[in-house]
């Protein structure tokens, strides 16, 4: 033991009023120290199971779910930007140009020649 | 610890989701795409018609004409001119004119070749009527209570 005079005499105090302590003080101290270990290991026993046995797995589902999702969402992103790319690359080279699509008067021309 | 892997979470979750509450018809999740300096001569030479305006482009779009340009060397030569003739009034048009000339553009797509040579050859014809005449079509068209903005008629 490596305790500094000033320690080992404050010790010696504190033992000596300890010692003076009537028998059911000391009796009450002791069970009072029972009962909060008790209380502290029950706590123990019910709080660390909780959290590792459950909350656990349900972070991990959570957490694989969520990169599922992405990973879903992002490949139908890749997929749609893919047919877009083919059809704007189609629309591109057609005989037909795009503007044929959105001019008012081909569609007049149109109604016109089915008409006649 | 659990807490901090639930804001973890939930961070992730929000700037995953977050594009898709600002617009849904674009792309939710683009990669990073090149700037033009970072294209490579081939890819430059491709898409020349879009150099001014490829680094003010959204990622999405830059994605999809690497894309095309990906299809262009199998192209013959004359489709390769159409198509870089086009790229920008192309590229120029409002998303909601696009949408619309896709949707059409899918249909016409579908109809029997015999139907799609019909459209082309009359197209052809508009296409050289005088300037008058096609103001008069379009003056016409456009006189209608309600314009179908159709060109090919709706399916049943």
């Amino acid at each position: 033991m490596n305790e500094t005079p000033l320690i080992a005499s404050l010790r010696r105090h504190l033992d000596e009023g300890a010692a003076q302590l009537p028998q059911a003080t000391l009796e009450r101290l002791y069970q009072a120290r029972q009962h909060a270990l008790a209380a502290h290991r029950r706590q123990q026993a019910h709080r660390a199971p909780a959290r590792q046995a459950w909350l656990r797995p349900a972070l991990a589902t959570l957490t694989l779910a969520a990169g599922i999702g992405l990973t879903a969402m992002y490949l139908h992103d890749q997929e749609e930007l893919s047919a877009i790319a083919a059809l704007d690359a189609a629309l591109l080279v057609d005989d037909l140009p795009p503007r044929a699509f959105t001019d008012p008067g081909f569609r007049a021309w149109l109604e016109e020649s089915s008409e006649g | 610890m659990a807490g901090r892997i639930v804001r973890r979470l939930s961070l992730v979750l929000v700037l995953a989701t977050a594009p898709v509450w600002a617009d849904v018809s674009k792309p939710r999740i683009t990669p990073p795409q090149p700037s033009w300096s970072q294209l490579n001569p081939e890819q430059k030479r491709i898409l020349a018609p879009l150099a001014e305006e490829w680094n003010g482009m959204e990622h999405h779009r830059r994605q999809k004409w690497l894309d095309i340009a990906r299809r262009y060397p199998q192209l013959s030569p004359e489709e390769q001119a159409r198509m870089q003739r086009r790229m920008r009034s192309w590229h120029a048009m409002p998303p909601e004119d696009k949408e619309k000339v896709r949707s059409q553009y899918r249909e016409f797509k579908q109809l029997p070749p015999e139907k799609k040579q019909a459209v082309k050859a009359q197209w052809e014809r508009y296409d050289q009527l005088p300037e008058e005449e096609k103001l008069r079509l379009k003056q016409k068209s456009e006189a209608k209570s309600a314009p179908s903005e159709r060109i090919l008629p709706a399916r049943p």
